[in-house]
């Protein structure tokens, strides 16, 4: 099972394919959101769960969201928003759209990985 | 006092206070670093300096521009840290890459931690180099807020 991370900020793909491969995943890795339904076209049947940023150049992150969960071959993913949006309106809009878990900039390590794998439902830290 | 201007003075509180707690998570929570507030004075005009710098613009109903600087080596350290890849591995689109999340951060946890509402941040911009001179043309107070990051300091400054 692979992680897909899609994020415009290299950082933070890095800092995600950093906490993935500690808990044993593969991530890939998706610099907008274009990219990312492609590589969800491509490789859908290996990821277990997407990680969408909000802010992003061309489709933001609520679009991406809306697309996957409109799509019958990957709705069945779940999707995570990370972003530094925190506020209650975002975090409602995402849950609404289909977002499985929530997690705003920063995060620590522990966070993130704690998050992952309750979104991959393996609870807690491996 | 009118309300307008009680409304504006409360906003630039709670939006200086955002960003004052904002900027403690992000370098203890992803940067590890020890980072501990000196103080906040009001300056005149935004002007950035030196070798690093990350800047946000606000728009929508509240404008103004949040951005830091700090020395070269302190930022790489940061990106260093944030991203698990040795400074001296760093290329200069990964300094600039991490610089710009820093201000993204940033700006976003002091936009949500105020929530005030009607703010949009633009995406961030980064500057690194030698020397360098940034100046915003704005008629807005400007605060620096002064954090010491272990040895080195950091420099917040927001007009807002």
């Amino acid at each position: 099972m692979k992680l897909l991370t899609i994020d415009d900020s290299r950082t933070i793909r890095r800092v995600i394919a950093g906490i993935g491969s500690m808990l044993g995943f593969e991530v890939l890795e998706a610099e907008n959101g274009s990219v990312g339904l492609r590589v969800l076209a491509e490789r859908g049947d290996e990821i277990g769960l997407v990680l969408l940023d909000w802010n992003m150049p061309g489709m933001n992150g609520l679009e991406v969201l809306k697309a996957i969960k409109g799509d019958p071959r990957w709705m069945h993913i779940p999707v995570m928003m990370v972003t530094t949006e925190g506020e209650k309106d975002y975090i409602v809009q995402a849950i609404q759209a289909g977002a499985s878990h929530y997690l705003t900039k920063p995060f620590s390590q522990e966070d993130m990985a704690s998050r992952i794998m309750e979104a991959l439902g393996m609870g807690g830290m491996a | 006092m009118s309300a307008s201007r009680n409304n504006a003075e409360e906003n630039r509180r709670r939006l200086l206070d955002g960003l004052q707690k904002t900027v403690y998570d992000v370098m203890s929570t992803m940067a590890w670093s020890e980072v501990s507030f000196v103080g906040m004075e009001e300056v005149s005009g935004f002007t950035l300096k030196g070798g690093v710098a990350g800047m946000i613009r606000m728009m929508g109903e509240h404008q103004g521009i949040i951005g830091f600087t700090t020395r070269q080596h302190v930022a790489g350290e940061l990106v260093s840290r944030i991203t698990g890849l040795a400074a001296s591995d760093l290329e200069n689109e990964d300094l600039l890459d991490g610089v710009a999340e820093l201000a993204n951060m940033i700006g976003g946890g002091m936009k949500s931690k105020a929530d005030i509402g009607g703010v949009d941040l633009t995406p961030p911009l980064a500057l690194v180099g030698q020397e360098f001179t940034a100046v915003w043309k704005t008629h807005l107070p400007t605060f620096v807020l002064t954090f010491m990051l272990e040895e080195d300091v950091f420099r917040v400054y927001a007009s807002v």
